[in-house]
């Protein structure tokens, strides 16, 4: 749980879908990014590159820190509510360097009213992964 | 080279983000367009495709990675478990599953809209595949790991 105007690092694993599932190889990643959803749109966005998520070594253990900042949970800043619990979804997705990406890990996220916050993540290999072309019309 | 891999009996989201031919901006797809989806097996025929995902299966939703635009131009396509499943009646399959290796389809998503039918994507000329691999298994599921650090 998160309150707000403090920052809390959260810990995600990124898992292949072998069996046993093992770590993804993030040594060779372009660029990771995390997103919190709101209806299919983007309210929070992270990225390696950018900032706000760090590569725990060594790379190829598959393990990065995402830093939630307080104003990411901030109602101010259009995520959470003063009066209503809210839910969102959450994402990362690896760039690779052949200039693909792919979601390799999805889950669902509750802002409470009072500010504080709390994650969850549930998916299962293989499961809600995603692929992104692009289209002309 | 194919767009990306899937395993039987997961699931997997094609989201196609849609922008003007002539510029980078966003098109919304969201209606009246109408959306189909056709596969079809590479090497096969798409007048007898696998299967079809008319504008009722799909989704559009504005594109997740532009947080700041609301034009609704991204077409989310579910491929689920009914469609490449270990079980049942899957419509998309490895080739002599279970144990077996690999089936390549061919995929192309069209938007026919103001009476403009255009095919968004492959871009012309081009060909877009995905492939199938085998499994023996149905929805493995892995521990998810977030501790609060």
């Amino acid at each position: 749980m998160l309150t707000a105007g403090t920052t809390r690092n959260l810990a995600i694993a990124i898992e292949n879908n072998a069996r046993p599932p093992g770590p993804i190889d993030l040594t060779t990643i372009t660029d990771i990014a995390w997103l919190v959803l709101d209806s299919g749109r983007g309210v929070i966005q992270k990225t390696k590159l950018t900032g706000g998520i760090l590569v725990v070594p060594p790379a190829n253990a598959g393990n990065i820190l995402v830093s939630m900042l307080a104003d990411d949970t901030s109602p101010a800043f259009g995520v959470g509510s003063t009066t209503e619990v809210q839910t969102y979804t959450h994402e990362a997705r690896l760039f690779y360097s052949d200039g693909t990406q792919e979601v390799v890990v999805t889950g669902s996220l509750t802002v409470e009213p009072t500010g504080s916050w709390k994650g969850e993540v549930a998916w299962t290999s293989g499961a809600d992964r995603v692929v992104y072309v692009q289209g002309r019309y | 080279m194919s767009d990306f891999t899937m395993r039987e009996g997961t699931d997997y989201t094609i989201r196609c983000i849609v922008t003007g031919f002539m510029n980078a901006l966003p098109v919304n797809v969201s209606t009246p367009a109408t959306i189909d989806v056709v596969i079809w097996p590479v090497g096969g025929n798409r007048a007898t495709p696998t299967l079809v995902k008319a504008t009722d299966k799909v989704s559009v939703t504005t594109n997740p990675l532009a947080t700041t635009d609301t034009t609704l131009c991204c077409i989310n396509i579910p491929i689920l478990e009914a469609d490449a499943g270990t079980s049942g009646n899957p419509i998309l399959t490895a080739a002599g599953s279970p144990g077996g290796s690999t089936m390549s389809y061919r995929y192309e998503i069209s938007v026919i809209k103001a009476g403009k039918r255009q095919v968004v994507y492959p871009l012309e000329g081009d060909v877009a595949t995905f492939d199938v691999t085998s499994s023996d298994t149905w929805k493995e599921t892995i521990e998810a790991v977030w501790p609060e650090v």
